[in-house]
């Protein structure tokens, strides 16, 4: 029984079914409409966490056709709709929870994410699994500052399941012809992850690694991703952005590129997060290439904007970090830069521009940017990174600063002060592309420890009062520099130069740099130093590193010196120079090419003192200055002296060395030189104070000069020249000089060297009455010596003086002359009669030996021997001291014998004596030919006639007594002219200025000077009891008789 | 004990010999007298008489019994000094004639007078270059001269050696006779206006 109303209750059952079947499927309509739809809608909505709406649901056979489908999520961050879908299915698919297909034709979704809330999670599983899904010519709208970004003609084919691959074709833009293809896969699992495997577009992959985005379900984190590129750069980004129809972000002029980017996003903690970074980069414009490190980023999505950091690595160990905020209004933040070597990454940066720097550099600032302004104002600071600092011109670690930039509409405007410890050093004006720099009147030595080594030394770091102004400016395309650098001192080694002012132009080229119209002025003034106003016009340039000056020319006015001791000077000089100073960027020599004039006034060295009443020399120079090692090195130099002289050169010019050849030139030396050169000869020369000089002098010459010493070698060449010097007088010199000298250390010490031998044409020379004509001497030059080989002859009185083995020799005692004198055959009336002394008659013959001046003093070695007044005179011991002096004096000792008193005293009038006379003068010292000291003695031979007359008795009276005897004037006497006497004997001394007279004519007595005769009238005459003074004597000597007393005694 | 007495009164005695030097006498007054000549000659009228000087009191062998504890002092004889030779007078008539030459610059202080008994430049201030050259032609001539008076005094009175001396009388004597106003060297080196 109950087995047959189960029966029965499956039939009615079965009925109902059926009838309701068929009920369905002949109201399916409806059914679909009214009932599926709103259940559909309902369930979507659930299930997409979105309101979903379907316009009409018709089943084809075996697919279900949705017109009109929507979908809107909270604050449109989703929107959705399709005009049409397809969706194909089987029962036993229905039943299993499967679809077969679905198909949208033209969908169009916009995302659209919303502000400060997380997407909702998607489902953990898929709702419905579906075997195929495509879809055709779909457009995807993305959210973008502007216009959105439309991705066009979507054709995608893919499926719903727990793995499913997916690969879609879509075009950037309208009209596009080139699709871009995405292919990869999905997977989901706890939520939707969909694997981009492959980005091509135009035929590139643009992704190197898979791009994974992750949609969690509601009980997940949060959605992330990750993106990963092989290159990204700014063409790429411009590309992209063109095609999008967008505005690149990249600035115009600048270019980026990333190596290796990537970016992971997701979404927590209410916003949207992004972090990424890249391996490796570089970032610039035309001018400015900057590489990048290592580097990484983050974003995160805020209200109105993004909160962005940027740590970034640079070459050189130069790091840095910007934060900030961007948004729809602008952005803003802080920039922190720490460059430990700025100028090499500036030179990295700028491809070979290089401020070479040393010294760190940190900056901190903050910016912000709205519209088309961008602000930038912060501080800098410099450090110094440790260690040594490299070799370099400007150190950036004592400086700190403040600046304010602002950029608009392209336009750089704004200020830079810079300080050095707590001094303004320099206050940086930005205006377009102009820059203009203020310095402030400050002391060189702030700028001192900014300065690298090679700088340092030429920065004049004890200036005061240096100021400077200038603007930096571009013109044609090319920048310019106007400015004026003034200072009120800059020490220059021993001098100042004061009032300094430089302004002129510098305009940059590529690879040049050219200064047009320089102009300077300064005065040089300091303590030892010449003083004058400087004034110079320039223009120059630097080109492919070597540089050029022109002077314009350079003036120098008002020249005076005075030395510390005030004795040597130069007053009223002039200097005006033109020409070219050249070098190059290696090396520090500069190379000269100059010429001029100089005039001065007056000058001074010690006593010498010339009145050059303004006259002008001629100055040229070529050659080049080694400041290193401070040399000069002429090529050729020449002064010409107006009417005096002049000097050509060539060689080196050293501190501590000098290597010179050249030519003097005096075509006249008659006046000019005269007036100016001898008085200096005749200061230090007293004996040349007579001298006079004409005719024209050459000289070639070398000079070699080190620390110890050094050597002067060349040859005079003198052309008719005449020298008058007191008795010595020379006309028509001509011929050449050779001549080799040393000084200093090597003074008398140089090695012996070949000789070199010249001539001298003396057509006429003479030396009081020795004369010389028309004769040639060879003179032969050796190291310290100078030598005439050859005997030169003068021709004297008759006779002949003849000068042997002249030598002159350089010693480390001092110069020698030496020479070997004979004098042959001399007429000795002749030669008084020249002199103009008392004419004697005799003969002079004398082998004076070898002539020796030495340490001021002439010797000589030899005799004079002289035949006069039938006896013989013997000269010895000669010496000569100070012969150049005022102050002369002759030594000598004379002897002579067999004397004829009567042609003496005939001959100097003193009356008249016959007899024969011996005796000697020894130890005579001759004052200027006054004695003042001798010893001498005459006596008459006790042979032959002997007598003397009145007169001569009267003079050697007034010698002895310093009076005439009455008694020969009186009585029988005065009858009597000569009177007989046995001897005659005078001893006489002059010592210490006082005279001493003995006689020797008796024996033991020292008063006879005349001891009579035996028969009468006997007169003797006696020497006075007491010396008297030389002077008495001169005056005794002076009243002598001197009237001429005719006869030679009583028996003539 | 009689040796080592007499060993010990025979080394008293030499001690007692060894003590007494004999000096060259140098005539310092008479000197000095020939140096007061050559500069009132030299100078004229412009050198200041001298001033009375209390005679230095030396006192004579055995005026004290400590005498014969001192060095003894052999005194050579007494002897003139010339100052007359040739040399000498020409020496001074070129002095003489330079003097008026020099006056000015005496006057002025631009020259003074050295303790070394020469002239100095003390300062060239305020002179023209040619006046600078003439003052530096002017001492160096004078002090040639003066050299080679003091070396020829002494030469010409036997005592060659003693130049020094010679040159520190005169140096004194030119300074006493200076002329008010004219400068002095002192012994610091530094300048004293008479």
């Amino acid at each position: 029984m109950a087995k047959h109303r189960v029966l029965l209750i499956l039939l009615i059952l079965f009925i109902l079914l059926l009838f309701a079947g068929v009920a369905v499927w002949v109201f399916r309509a409806p059914v679909l409409q009214h009932g599926i739809r709103p259940l559909l809608e309902k369930t979507a909505s659930s299930i997409l966490n979105a309101e979903v709406r379907i316009g009409s649901l018709v089943l084809d056979n075996d697919e279900l056709l949705f017109t009109d489908i929507s979908l809107r999520r909270g604050n449109d961050s989703l929107v959705f709709s399709a005009p049409a879908a397809r969706i194909g299915f089987t029962l036993p698919d229905l039943l299993a929870g499967r679809l077969r297909s679905v198909h949208l034709l033209r969908p169009e979704m916009s995302i659209a994410p919303a502000e400060g809330k997380e997407p909702s999670g998607f489902p953990a599983n898929p709702p419905v699994e579906v075997e195929t899904v495509t879809i055709q010519k779909g457009r995807l709208i993305l959210p973008a500052s502007g216009d959105p970004i439309v991705i066009h003609g979507i054709d995608a084919r893919s499926g719903i399941q727990e793995h499913f691959p997916f690969h879609v074709t879509a075009f950037a833009r309208e009209g596009e012809s080139d699709p871009f293809q995405v292919t990869g896969f999905g997977r989901w699992e706890e939520g939707l992850s969909l694997t981009l495997e492959d980005f091509q577009w135009r035929e590139k992959p643009l992704l190197t690694e898979p791009l994974t985005v992750s949609l969690p379900s509601e009980d997940a984190a949060a959605v992330e991703g990750a993106l990963r590129l092989d290159r990204l750069d700014s063409r790429r980004i411009n590309e992209i952005f063109m095609i999008l129809g967008k505005k690149s972000p990249v600035p115009q002029g600048w270019y980026f590129s990333l190596e290796s980017p990537f970016v992971d996003f997701n979404w927590s903690e209410s916003r949207l997060n992004l972090q990424g970074g890249f391996e490796e980069g570089a970032l610039g414009t035309a001018d400015m290439d900057l590489s990048l490190e290592k580097s990484q980023w983050s974003a995160s999505r805020v209200e109105n904007g993004w909160d962005f950091s940027f740590m970034f690595v640079l070459p050189r160990e130069a790091s840095g970090e910007i934060r900030g905020r961007i948004g729809d209004e602008g952005f803003n933040g802080n920039l922190r830069l720490r460059a430990p070597e700025p100028g090499e990454l500036l030179r990295e940066a700028t491809d070979g521009f290089r401020p070479v720097l040393a010294g760190g550099l940190e900056i901190e600032a903050e910016f912000e940017g709205k519209e088309n302004v961008f602000r930038i104002e912060g501080s800098f600071k410099g450090f110094s990174p440790g260690g040594e600092p490299s070799e370099h011109h400007l150190d950036l670690s004592p400086l700190a600063g403040h600046l304010t930039l602002t950029r608009k509409d392209a336009d750089w405007q704004g200020q830079i002060a810079v300080r050095a410890g707590n001094q303004q050093i320099a206050a940086i004006e930005i205006d377009g592309m102009a820059l203009s720099v203020g310095i402030p009147s400050l002391s060189g030595n702030i700028f001192r420890p900014l300065l690298g080594k090679d700088l340092r030394r030429l920065f004049p770091s004890d200036a005061e009062d240096l100021s400077a102004d200038f603007r930096l400016f571009p013109e044609k395309e090319k920048w310019a520099l106007e400015g004026k650098i003034t200072a009120g001192k800059i020490p220059l080694l021993q001098a100042i130069l004061a009032g300094v002012s430089i302004e002129g132009r510098l305009g940059f080229g590529e690879d040049a740099l050219r200064f047009t119209g320089v102009r300077a002025s300064a005065q040089l003034f300091g303590k030892s130093m010449p003083t004058a106003a400087l004034t110079a016009a320039a223009e120059g340039s630097w080109e492919q590193g070597k540089w050029r000056l022109r002077l314009q020319p350079l003036v120098a006015e008002k020249v005076e010196y005075m030395a510390p001791d005030g004795m040597t000077a130069l007053a009223g000089g002039r200097m005006r120079l033109t020409g070219t100073l050249s070098g190059s960027s290696t090396k520090n020599d500069i190379t000269l090419n100059l010429s001029g004039t100089l005039r001065a006034k007056e000058i001074l060295h010690g006593a010498f003192y010339a009145d050059l009443a303004d006259r002008a020399g001629e100055l040229s120079f070529q050659g080049t200055l080694e400041p290193d090692s401070r040399q000069l090195h002429f090529r050729d130099f020449s002064l010409a002296l107006e009417e005096i002289a002049s000097l050509r050169l060539e060689g080196m010019l050293g501190p501590r060395n000098t290597k010179i050849e050249g030519s003097l030139n005096i075509p006249e030396l008659k006046k000019h030189f005269s007036d100016l050169f001898l008085p200096v000869l005749r200061e230090r020369v007293p004996a040349t104070r007579s001298l006079k000089l004409s005719g024209e002098l050459k000289g070639e010459f070398a000079l070699d000069r080190n620390p110890a010493g050094g050597r002067l070698r060349g040859t005079a060449l003198p052309s008719r020249l005449a020298i008058s010097l007191g008795p010595l007088t020379a006309e028509g010199v001509s011929g050449a000089f050779p001549f080799d000298f040393s000084f200093g250390d090597s003074e008398g010490s140089l090695p012996s060297g070949k000789p070199r031998s010249g001539t001298l044409s003396l057509p006429r020379l003479s030396a009081g009455p020795a004369r010389l004509e028309n004769e040639t001497i060879e003179v032969v030059s050796r190291p310290d010596r100078l030598e005439i080989p050859g005997a030169v002859h003068f021709r004297l009185a008759e006779g002949l003086l003849e000068i042997k083995k002249a030598l002159y020799v350089k010693s480390t005692k001092g110069p020698e002359v030496s020479a070997e004198i004979d004098v042959r055959d001399i007429d000795l009336e002749k030669l008084t009669g020249e002199l103009g002394w008392v004419e004697m008659q005799g003969r002079i013959n004398a082998d004076l030996g070898e002539i020796r001046f030495a340490d001021g003093v002439l010797t000589s070695e030899g005799k004079m021997v002289a035949t006069v007044f039938d006896g013989i005179l013997l000269v010895d011991n000669i010496r000569y001291e100070s012969p150049f002096s005022s102050y002369p004096l002759l030594y000598a000792d004379v002897d002579f014998s067999g004397i004829d008193l009567y042609q003496l005293t005939r001959t100097f009038s003193f009356g008249a004596i016959n007899g024969i006379a011996d005796g000697f003068v020894h130890d005579l010292r001759l004052f200027r030919l006054t004695p003042s000291r001798f010893e001498a003695l005459l006596e008459t031979r006790n042979e032959g006639r002997r007598n003397i007359s009145v007169k001569a008795l009267n003079n050697l009276t007034l010698i002895s007594q310093g009076g005439l005897s009455a008694a020969l004037s009186r009585g029988l006497y005065r009858f009597i002219d000569f009177y007989r006497y046995r001897k005659i004997g005078i001893w006489c001394a002059l010592r210490q200025d006082v005279f001493v007279l003995q006689g020797t004519a008796k024996e033991d007595s020292d008063r006879y000077l005349v001891y009579g005769g035996l028969l009468p009238p006997k007169i003797d005459i006696i020497a006075p009891t007491h010396s008297i003074s030389f002077k008495e004597m001169l005056k005794r000597l002076q009243r002598i008789e001197r009237t001429d007393d005719s006869g030679t005694g009583p028996d003539n | 004990m009689k040796k080592s007495f007499r060993i010990a009164s025979l080394l008293a005695l030499l001690a007692a010999v060894s003590c007494v030097t004999v000096n060259i006498y140098f005539p310092a007054e008479e000197v000095r007298s020939a140096a007061d000549r050559i500069v009132n000659e030299v100078w004229g009228e412009r050198a200041q008489p001298e001033e009375k000087k209390a005679p230095a009191q030396e006192k004579s062998p055995g005026s004290s019994m400590f005498f014969l504890l001192k060095p003894g002092v052999a005194y050579a004889q007494q002897q003139d000094i010339d100052v007359s030779t040739p040399e000498i007078r020409a020496i001074r008539a070129s002095m003489k004639d330079r003097s008026s030459k020099l006056f000015p610059y005496l006057d002025s202080g631009h020259v003074g007078l050295g303790r070394d008994a020469l002239l100095k430049v003390r300062t060239t201030e305020g002179l023209d270059l040619k006046a600078r050259a003439e003052v530096s032609r002017l001492v160096a001539a004078e002090n040639d001269d003066r050299q080679r008076l003091y070396k020829e005094i002494a030469r010409a009175n036997g005592f060659p050696e003693k130049t020094d001396e010679v040159r520190e009388i005169f140096a004194r004597t030119w300074q006493d006779k200076a002329s008010s106003g004219w400068y002095l060297e002192q012994p610091g080196g530094g300048w004293r206006k008479k």
